[in-house]
């Protein structure tokens, strides 16, 4: 009998070829996969709220490009998420952004345990362990220059481990590929294999004892800091382990980082397919562009960039071809999910949670209110449908159904999460 | 707990196979390893379990190699701050510094974000799995450029015996009827009896020699051996296959003195006679039975640890490659954490190299492993902060606000000055602790001094004032090729080296920094003096020239500044006016507020944007914009790609004339500088721009604005020179303490 890496290793080989791999591992339990796709700022309401509800629901004009999965997808209507509206002293870029996932002010009191946390990163310190990476943060769009002093961590990443702690995103394609599927050498042999994957863990284990000399302080964000880096070297050190056991995972892909920001998120898209199909790991958030993305839209046609075509308000057609574009990259990235087999049987989607979601609602606004929440990927339920939830329902809410679907045992979540909206399955 | 290790049980270990080893330590369960690990030494927390796993006792502790020190105490060197890190640009230089290496890695690592402009502010310095997988990567690739730049294994010798030249069978060359795999020009053909050839050995040692061998398919018998003899001693035997496949190759070593010897060859099986059924004649000689390529020869392969051995003094009969490695890797630690290192430091590198060699590595592997510790620890990535440890050496310090130790001052100069680390002297007088005396020369001033005059102080101009000024937003900048087509990626890098080069200039030549603002000269090359319009400097290279024209006057009418500070097709006068007083006054004003639409953009190309900021006339608008509006449209004559412009797109001339909000009349871009020049925030900000990037915390104005004033005055009292400036930040107490809040 065949034992589990070995298969691994062979349905590996054979990775082009998807019959194989529903018969070999349908038996056993797929690991359970997210995807956060956010938006920046937000979209023009009148066009993007659909109308009607349940089945029989119409997608607004952005939402067009849905009608290609329409089936897959349940929208989720109605929800606020008020921990993003900006305190005094930071803007709502920031403060919508920052909020997005975790639901909890800068500064505000925490209604749950892990203040200032991601729902992913929750999510990923539950069920992240086997993979090699726990959760990959990733980003189609550079840094930008940050003007608000104190703001500017919350522009860059929707990834939070605390109200202090911003997980940086990677932002190259080529970097996220080499880091995924990088590693030792693989022209050593197995022994050689085995010596230097040693010689890494001596090596990690003493940059470890070296932390010991700074976790002693009582410096708040020093101690932080530390933290952050034990972290860090920890993933490293579980990596290795977790390296020993993985699937091997030979691949073609030549990675590149397009300027074409289409092709660009493609890249992305196919890079971070694979890393699910490897089982490298299962929780990504990713920011399609940076908070208040100032990317030029003239690949569209748009003479603005994006932050500046939210603030316009008598612009239809820019909203709606920019809206839709955004659209557009959630349908690539479902179909390729959905034609892509699962090694665990089934394809990707059926074991993957798509989110896709802006911190923002009405952009002119800025405001984090009437969200429009876009799920797809297997056990949802009423896909193909639309749920509006009565004007007030906390996004946070809708994060403590994720975390549940995810079995973290949670009923509370960020500032005014108070219990699960949904059932996803 | 047997903690201690005999030389026999090393010994033991030392002589198991690597497959044995292997088998040892997967016998050790994970929570011995952790035990062991808790160890004070961790040089012995690798071998100790091992060695006990293979079942030696412990015995009375000798002095043997393996030093005694069961009693480790803890760690108490101190207690660190992990505040401040080196960002991304201070861990390339460091590395540069301490290793001379470039890394591809550190490039890609993740660009803090910018906190009041400067991306050295602690709030900013975010750490992440991304920095550590980079910085992981990082030490793998700076340890190899390292190894591989020392040359510690020197080169072998190599030449070839050419086949031609052995004279054995000159007969057949080119006349072989048969199929050879010929793989050189010229093979050399034997069968019957000895044949020799001379080889001359340069120096004494163990040299390689590598046979190619071949025999051709058609042969009556399935194969040939041959015998090499070296001096009339047996070398190897060779078993020669039939057939075209490849040529048989075979690597023998031998240990030779120099001087010449002779490698004789003789088929002794296989002897190709009676060649097979074909077209031979019986009169023809005999055929031979086997073909020998050029033989190549390198060696003596001792050099290959002489490298180690000359420089580090290795394997003499008083050390051992451990202190070989120690030797090696301390001084790289020393300078790659800005501070001396432990003992236990030390060890615990070492024993990283003591593991590979356990393992069966090379030393160069077990130095690339010791080098990757260096650069992996969080000694190098964070910035030194001592803390004293709590009485009770339980470790419970606070964080503190006493003055820094001479080494994290060191350090926090050198990043300042150089956005590099300290350099021997300034190592030197922290060691002595004189950089704390205010007299003699490792005194803070004078070190200053010294520090300036150095070129690693063109890193005030590249680090801080390119951080200060945004000059980042330069370096992916685009412009709409149709509408600016003079606007080349040569031309908008001479745009910020332009900027760069003039802050250079004014601190290498002591200028008040206040006067950058309405400075009348700059650096210009050939393309960028005709992209302005102005007298060509008549060289490609930057030059410093006088400005003849008052539409350059200034670093903020530099092409880099307005270009940077426009859209890719049009200027945007509010993006500019928020650069310039956030730049120069300190002054934040916030995005627009929520349900106020911006601009039409049509109406702003087609009417010029003075008509359509007639919209922020609302009284909801009017509180931001009359700050900014008016110091935007000043500047309107700098089109986006930084060129002079005399009209808008559509046609309308540009007239200045705009009243700022303490009622200055603008009527030229130049004024612009001016105004600056003349506002009293201006000192101040400049002062705090400083300040915040010389102790890394975000806006120190807003933080200690107390602590600004007194910084400014100073540097006023010094007429607000670049050193004057720098002097005033480094002597006030902010520069010497932890903490800032």
């Amino acid at each position: 009998m065949l034992s589990r890496r070995t298969l691994m290793r062979a349905l590996a080989a054979g990775l082009a070829c998807p019959a194989v791999p529903r018969l070999a591992l349908a038996g056993q339990a797929a690991p359970k996969r997210l995807l956060v796709m956010w938006v920046p700022n937000g979209f023009r309401s009148h066009l993007w709220n659909p109308s009607g509800e349940g089945a029989f629901w119409t997608p607004s004009p952005i939402m067009a490009p849905l009608e290609a999965i329409r089936s897959d997808v349940l929208c989720v209507s109605g929800l606020d998420n008020l921990p993003g509206i900006y305190p005094d002293r930071y803007d709502e870029h920031t403060a919508c952004t920052r909020a997005t996932l975790t639901s909890a002010h800068r500064d505000g009191s925490p209604l749950a345990a892990n203040a200032g946390w991601s729902v992913d990163q929750i999510i990923a310190d539950h069920m992240g362990q086997n993979s090699a990476f726990k959760s990959l943060e990733v980003g189609s769009e550079g840094p930008l220059r940050c003007y608000t002093d104190g703001a500017c961590p919350g522009f860059v990443t929707i990834s939070w481990r605390g109200k202090t702690a911003p997980l940086a995103k990677d932002t190259s394609v080529v970097s996220v590929y080499h880091r995924l599927f990088g590693g030792l050498d693989p022209s050593l042999t197995g022994p050689e294999r085995e010596t230097r994957r040693r010689m890494e863990a001596a090596l990690l284990s003493t940059v470890m004892d070296d932390t010991t000399a700074y976790r002693r302080l009582g410096d708040p964000l020093g101690k932080e800091r530390i933290e952050q880096f034990v972290e860090g070297v920890s993933e490293l050190q579980r990596r290795l382990d977790v390296a020993a056991e993985a699937m091997a995972c030979p691949t073609n892909l030549v990675p590149e980082d397009p300027t074409d920001p289409t092709a660009s998120i493609r890249a992305m898209a196919d890079v971070l397919t694979l890393a699910f199909q490897c089982d490298k790991t299962r929780v990504v958030s990713w920011m399609l562009g940076t908070g208040r993305s100032e990317r030029s839209l003239r690949f569209l046609g748009l003479d603005a960039t994006h932050h500046e075509l939210s603030h316009e308000g008598r612009w239809d057609d820019g909203h709606v071809a920019a809206g839709q574009w955004f659209v557009e990259q959630l349908v690539y990235v479902v179909q390729k999910l959905a034609s892509t087999p699962d090694v665990f049987g089934g394809t990707l989607l059926d074991n993957t949670t798509v989110m896709f979601l802006s911190g923002i609602g009405e952009c002119t606004s800025h405001l984090p209110l009437d969200l429009n929440v876009l799920m797809a990927g297997g056990g949802i339920p009423s896909l193909g449908e639309r749920r509006v939830f009565e004007k007030g329902t906390p996004l946070a809410n809708l994060h403590v159904s994720l975390l549940q679907k995810f079995g973290v045992d949670q009923s509370t979540f960020g500032d005014d999460g108070t219990g699960s909206l949904l059932d996803l399955g | 707990m047997a903690e201690r290790v005999t030389r026999s049980c090393s010994d033991a270990w030392l002589s198991l196979g690597p497959a044995e080893r292997i088998k040892v330590w997967r016998d050790i369960g994970c929570a011995d390893r952790a035990q062991y690990g808790r160890l004070g030494n961790a040089m012995r927390r690798f071998t100790i379990p091992l060695m006990l796993a293979m079942g030696c006792d412990p015995e009375p502790p000798v002095s043997d190699g393996f030093e005694d020190d069961a009693e480790v105490v803890p760690d108490q060197a101190g207690v660190f701050n992990a505040r401040h890190r080196l960002g991304r640009d201070e861990i390339e230089q460091t590395i540069h510094a301490v290793f001379d290496v470039p890394s591809e890695v550190v490039s890609s690592m993740p660009l803090e974000p910018d906190e009041g402009g400067f991306r050295n502010a602690a709030t900013a310095l975010e750490v992440s799995t991304l920095l550590t997988d980079k910085l992981a990567a990082a030490s793998l690739e700076v340890a190899r450029a390292y190894l591989e730049g020392q040359q510690l294994s020197q080169p072998l010798e190599r030449f070839t015996l050419q086949a031609e030249y052995f004279g054995w069978s000159d007969g057949y060359r080119g006349a072989s009827p048969f199929i050879v795999p010929m793989g050189s020009p010229y093979w050399a053909w034997f069968g019957d009896g000895v044949h020799t050839t001379a080889l001359e050995i340069p120096e004494s040692g163990t040299w390689t020699l590598e046979l190619n061998m071949s025999r051709p398919a058609q042969w009556n018998t399935p194969e040939a051996v041959v015998e090499v003899t070296l001096d009339g001693d047996a070398l190897v035997t060779v078993v020669v296959q039939d057939g075209p496949s490849a040529p048989l190759l075979t690597e023998v070593s031998r240990t030779l003195t120099a001087g010449t010897h002779e490698l004789a060859f003789q088929v002794v099986e296989g002897w190709g006679w009676p060649p097979p059924e074909g077209d031979f004649l019986p009169e023809q000689p005999p055929v031979p039975a086997v073909a020998l390529d050029a033989i190549h020869v390198s060696g003596p392969l001792e050099r290959a640890e002489l490298g180690l051995a000359e420089r580090w003094a290795c394997e003499t009969p008083e050390t051992t490659p451990l202190d070989c490695a120690e030797a090696f890797l301390a001084p790289l630690a020393a300078r790659a954490w800005r501070r001396p290192i432990s003992d236990d430091e030390l060890d615990a590198t070492v024993a990283l190299v003591q593991l590979a060699l356990d393992e069966g590595l090379t030393l160069e592997d077990g130095l690339m492993y010791g080098i990757r510790r260096i650069v992996m620890s969080p000694h190098f990535l964070f910035k030194l902060e001592l803390h004293d440890v709590a009485e009770d050496g339980a470790g419970q310090g606070e964080a503190h606000d006493a003055e820094l130790a001479p080494y994290e001052l060191a350090s926090r100069l050198a990043y300042f000055l150089w956005a590099s680390p300290p350099d021997d002297a300034l190592t030197d007088c922290a060691e002595s602790g004189e950089l704390l005396r205010n007299d003699g020369p490792c005194a803070m001033g004078a070190q200053v001094r010294r520090m300036l005059d150095d070129e690693r102080a063109h890193a005030l101009a590249d680090s801080w004032a390119y951080q200060w000024l945004g000059l980042r937003q330069n370096e992916d900048i685009f412009k709409v090729w149709e509408m600016f087509p003079g606007f080349t990626l040569p031309l908008s890098e001479a745009m910020t080296e332009e900027t760069v080069h003039v802050v250079d200039h004014a601190v290498h030549a002591d200028l008040p920094l206040t006067d950058l603002v309405v400075a009348d000269w700059t650096y210009l090359n050939n393309e960028l003096a005709e992209y302005y319009g102005v007298s060509l400097p008549g060289s490609d290279q930057l030059t410093r020239v006088s400005i003849s024209t008052d539409q350059r006057v200034g670093i903020v009418t530099h092409g880099s500044l307005m270009a940077g500070t426009s859209l890719e097709h049009r200027t945007s006068p509010v993006k500019r006016a928020i650069w310039l007083l956030d730049t120069f006054l300190c002054t934040q004003v916030g995005a627009p507020p929520p349900f106020v639409p911006q601009l039409q953009e049509e109406m702003a190309l087609e009417e010029g944007f003075e008509a359509t900021l007639d919209a922020h006339n609302d009284p909801s608008c009017r509180a931001c914009h009359d700050q900014l509006d008016p110091l935007g449209l000043a500047l309107e004559n700098y089109d986006p790609a930084g060129g002079w412009r005399d009209t808008l797109r559509n046609g309308t001339p540009i007239e200045v004339d705009t009243v700022t909000i303490d009622g200055t009349v603008l009527q030229h871009p130049s004024d612009v500088g001016a105004w600056i020049h003349g506002h009293e925030a201006f000192p101040m900000c400049l002062s705090s721009k400083l300040a915040s990037y010389g102790v890394g915390v975000s806006s120190l104005h807003s933080r200690a604005p107390d602590t600004v004033a007194a910084i400014q005055s100073e540097a006023e009292a010094g007429g607000m020179t670049a050193a004057s400036m720098i002097q005033a930040v480094t002597e006030h107490p902010v520069f010497h303490h932890g903490e800032v809040e």
